[in-house]
């Protein structure tokens, strides 16, 4: 057994609890869970409640697969500063802000729920107090909308939350709440940092000029796995630096 | 009463598409005897990301290792799906799915979700 797939056991191990409504009897489930962890493990890929875990990339049961994808991407943020690639996501965030905008300016009755997205989180049924973007870091709250999962008696394990900041540019916002989702993490440690207060953190901008630019944070804990994603039309490392303090902000918010 | 069945599984199947959640962010859902099939899936429409996921099939709740396993493999794309169509008719299997995600060749299982029933009303949208 390598040293990645015993570590993992004994994170899952650590951070174990009963997966979301499991139905059978408490031994069977067990036995379940425990076998689960064995197969996930094996195959040496991320375990159910097994924590955040960072690895060498060599060691990455996803190595390969990736191996050609990351090389262009470093030499791409050597030569740009980002990785130049079209990124459709951006432009269809910044689409989520005009139409958002719009929608209001023409509704006296300004309910947005008819595109899935909520005026605030009071409106849905989320299973633990979803902590969110600090107020004073937006511009413009667009709105927030369910997701990662509903679980049945619970309620949503994450939601995402979209926004305008000033200087930064359009954002969305993912909080996924382990306690209900289960999830966990195999991050590289060539690729991540730990530029959000101490926590294992990834960076990157991706973009092309004349389409526009994505700047992604995405931080993970034993709590919690967090995206914050910022779209605008032009690329500065100013502009990095501004959506990882944001992330910082948004952390020690929650 | 072919017909029948044939409409309910279309109806079914169709739903994803009109619910709510994954039209403006990423949802993940189990669904189990659903009148002819099981299944997992990740989805976010017009968005596409690298993902798997695997869908465990459970004859019974209290089945301890599943029948079999449904993998995606990975793919770039707005819909992940493990489904298992001709499945489910007897209505007591237990489906477990796995949803993984990679963010710039990162693994992340993104959630785990289960279900025992179809669950089409509970938490698709308006939640």
């Amino acid at each position: 057994m390598s040293k990645a797939i015993l570590m993992t056991l004994v994170l899952a191990s650590t951070f174990s609890t009963t997966f979301a409504d499991e139905p059978g009897t408490e031994q069977v489930n067990k036995e379940r869970e425990e076998w689960t962890r064995r197969y996930f493990a094996a195959q040496g890929t991320a375990v159910p409640d097994g924590g955040v875990t960072v690895l060498p990339e060599k060691q990455m049961s996803e190595y390969y697969t990736f191996k050609e994808q990351r090389a262009k991407s470093r030499a791409s943020v050597q030569k740009y500063g980002y990785i130049k690639e079209s990124v459709p996501d951006a432009q269809l965030l910044m689409k989520v802000s005009a139409d958002t905008q719009q929608r209001r300016l023409a509704s006296s009755s300004a309910n947005s729920t008819e595109e899935g997205l909520r005026r605030s989180v009071g409106e849905i049924e989320m299973a633990y107090n979803f902590h969110g973007v600090p107020a004073h870091e937006m511009s413009i709250d667009l709105g927030v909308a369910p997701s990662v999962t509903y679980v049945k008696g619970r309620g949503w394990a994450g939601a995402t939350q979209f926004f305008e900041k000033d200087g930064v540019g359009t954002c969305s916002y993912r909080e996924n709440n382990l306690q209900f989702s289960h999830g966990a993490a195999v991050i590289s440690e060539e690729s991540s940092t730990k530029d959000v207060n101490g926590k294992v953190t990834v960076a990157a901008v991706t973009g092309q000029e004349g389409e526009g630019f994505m700047y992604s944070v995405n931080w993970y804990d034993n709590h919690y796995f967090r995206e914050l994603n910022c779209a605008r039309t032009t690329f500065s490392s100013a502009t990095m630096k501004s959506v990882l303090k944001l992330a910082q902000s948004i952390d020690s918010h929650g | 009463m072919k017909y029948f069945e044939k409409l309910l599984i279309s109806l079914a199947v169709a739903m994803p598409v009109v619910a709510h959640a994954g039209v403006v962010a990423t949802t993940a859902h189990s669904r189990a005897n659903c009148v002819g099939f099981n299944e997992s899936i990740t989805w976010y429409l017009g968005h596409s990301f690298w993902w798997r996921v695997e869908s465990h099939h459970f004859l019974t709740v209290n089945s301890a290792r599943p029948e079999h396993v449904l993998n995606t493999g990975k793919s770039y794309t707005w819909r992940a799906a493990a489904y298992h169509p001709t499945e489910s008719y007897t209505g007591h299997w237990y489906v477990r799915g796995y949803h993984y995600y990679y963010p710039y060749g990162n693994e992340v299982l993104d959630v785990t979700t289960g279900a025992t029933d179809c669950n089409i009303y509970d938490g698709w949208w308006d939640h």
